[in-house]
């Protein structure tokens, strides 16, 4: 990997990451609590080239791709050929993630996945139109796309061997099937340019690239279910870990006779609290800072039990004495003391 | 027991169990009994060599770590979570950080290079390219035509494959 090229790339990103520093703590103009610490890894382009590439085995594809966006150094080294195997990397720590197809790079291909922005305007988008190898806002989706019944192809040409037609948005009603305009304008265009005698060779090349289009399409649909059910139950077992570990913690701190009278409930109290819910392993350093609060939730059950209890045996109590107030002819007897004194 | 010497001229001595965590003192002391010549460990310095030892101390009794397949994915490897005592370990300014992955690399201590690095992904993890620019204290140097190709889904990077 450390060949001439990586040579260059490595220059490259040391020029470009020592410009003058400008961020400083008190210069930001938003006033909300900054998520990251200025400057916590100004060094980083410092570390040499393979031990970047062991940092960014740890990053999902989307991190990389945030990276390149960064700063021009990172971008001139994540956007060359050579560093493919970093993003191939970062591909594979995603499960059942289908491989890079051949008509996508492997940023544009984390782009398309991972990022939500529409590719018209930027806003937006959560909805990728795999056949179209792009994600459309609604709005946006009707501006780059037209409608089957509106195609004008040059005579002899089946619209459906050479182009994806699908319905591209929730909005679209199952009979409004419609083509990306980028690959009809493209098609059109290399059509209009190839010799009469090459055409049949660039219609069996679009034949073959519509069901390429059409294969990576249903795979990453699967994909994506598959993603979202997996991301349903890693969450829901990380929940049961999660509370089972903080139970453990509070037995330990002398709350087990309250938990057992929480268990019927399912802890429910604690069930419903953010750092339980939170989808990642157990974290005994965040247990110790959060811990605190999840005493004072128990020390507020308990509270609360003994409130509801001493309410219960007062109406108990109230119950008990009731006919004994009433005299024959229905009238209150004044109290004789007691009732009043749970 | 094994003694080194470090850049800034600190000696170091440490039980064998301590130090053969480090694939480089190892290698050195060729699996052998106790070493008397102090081994010199020119790119590591005493600080640098404290957390090191230190975590090295921690770790001397850990079973060995099973291989994680190559190419498992982020979700599974993360189901193990991370030990509590080494997330605390690893809670260090980034000169240090920085300094404790090289020298992981330089001594061949695998689980400590893995944890160094996963830190610094760590606090990657879900930035925005701007919080990475700040993270790195750093202007945007993007031209204009450059920072609407960043937002236009790599169109340029399109071809890159090709």
């Amino acid at each position: 990997m450390e060949g001439t090229a990586f040579q260059q790339l490595r220059e490259a990103l040391l020029l470009y990451d020592t410009e003058p520093t400008r961020f400083t703590a008190g210069s930001t103009t938003n006033h909300r609590q900054p998520r990251v610490r200025i400057g916590s890894l100004k060094d980083m382009h410092t570390l040499p080239l393979d031990l970047l590439f062991e940092i960014f085995r740890h990053l999902e594809p989307v991190d990389v791709l945030s990276l390149a966006r960064s700063t021009r150094g990172y971008r001139t080294l994540l956007m060359s050929k050579t560093s493919i195997p970093f993003w191939f990397v970062t591909r594979r720590n995603i499960v059942g993630l289908p491989p890079c197809p051949t008509f996508l790079s492997e940023p544009a291909y984390a782009n398309l996945v991972f990022n939500s922005n529409c590719h018209r305007c930027k806003g937006v988008a959560r909805l990728i139109i795999w056949e179209y190898r792009a994600r459309y806002c609604n709005r946006c989706v009707d501006r780059v796309t037209t409608k089957e019944a509106d195609l004008q192809l040059p005579e002899g040409l089946d619209c459906h061997k050479l182009f994806c037609i699908v319905k591209a948005s929730a909005n679209h009603t199952k009979h409004d099937r419609r083509v990306h305009d980028p690959d009809l304008e493209k098609f059109l265009r290399v059509w209009g340019s190839t010799d009469v005698a090459n055409r049949s060779e660039l219609l069996s090349d679009q034949e073959k690239l519509r069901q390429e289009l059409a294969e990576f399409a249903n795979a990453g649909r699967d994909w994506a279910v598959d993603a979202k059910k997996r991301a349903a139950e890693y969450k829901v077992e990380m929940h049961q870990i999660r509370l089972g570990k903080v139970v453990e913690k509070l037995r330990g701190l002398g709350w087990s006779d309250e938990l057992d009278r929480m268990a019927d409930s399912g802890y429910r109290p604690l069930s419903s609290m953010y750092f339980v819910g939170i989808p990642a392993p157990w974290d005994e350093f965040l247990w110790e800072r959060v811990q605190q609060r999840f005493v004072e939730t128990m020390e507020s059950v308990k509270v609360q039990r003994l409130h509801s209890e001493r309410l219960a045996l007062w109406f108990e109590r109230l119950i008990h004495r009731a006919p004994n107030r009433q005299s024959v002819d229905g009238r209150l007897e004044p109290d004789q003391g007691g009732s009043t004194a749970v | 027991m094994v003694t080194v010497v470090v850049s800034d001229g600190v000696t170091f001595t440490m039980e064998q169990d301590v130090a053969f965590q480090c694939g480089l003192i190892a290698d050195f002391a060729g699996g052998g009994g106790d070493q008397e010549e102090p081994i010199p460990i020119q790119a590591v310095n005493s600080t640098v060599m404290r957390k090191v030892i230190e975590y090295c101390e921690h770790h001397r009794n850990d079973p060995p770590q099973p291989e994680v397949p190559e190419g498992t994915p982020l979700e599974r490897k993360d189901r193990r979570g991370r030990d509590a005592w080494d997330k605390q370990f690893i809670q260090v300014e980034q000169e240090l950080l920085f300094e404790i992955i090289l020298a992981a690399n330089y001594l061949n201590i695998k689980p400590l290079l893995d944890l160094g690095c996963s830190q610094v992904a760590e606090m990657m993890k879900g930035k925005t390219p701007a919080e990475i620019q700040q993270m790195f204290n750093i202007v945007n140097g993007f031209t204009a035509d450059e920072e609407a190709q960043n937002g236009e889904g790599e169109e340029k990077a399109r071809n890159l494959n090709s």
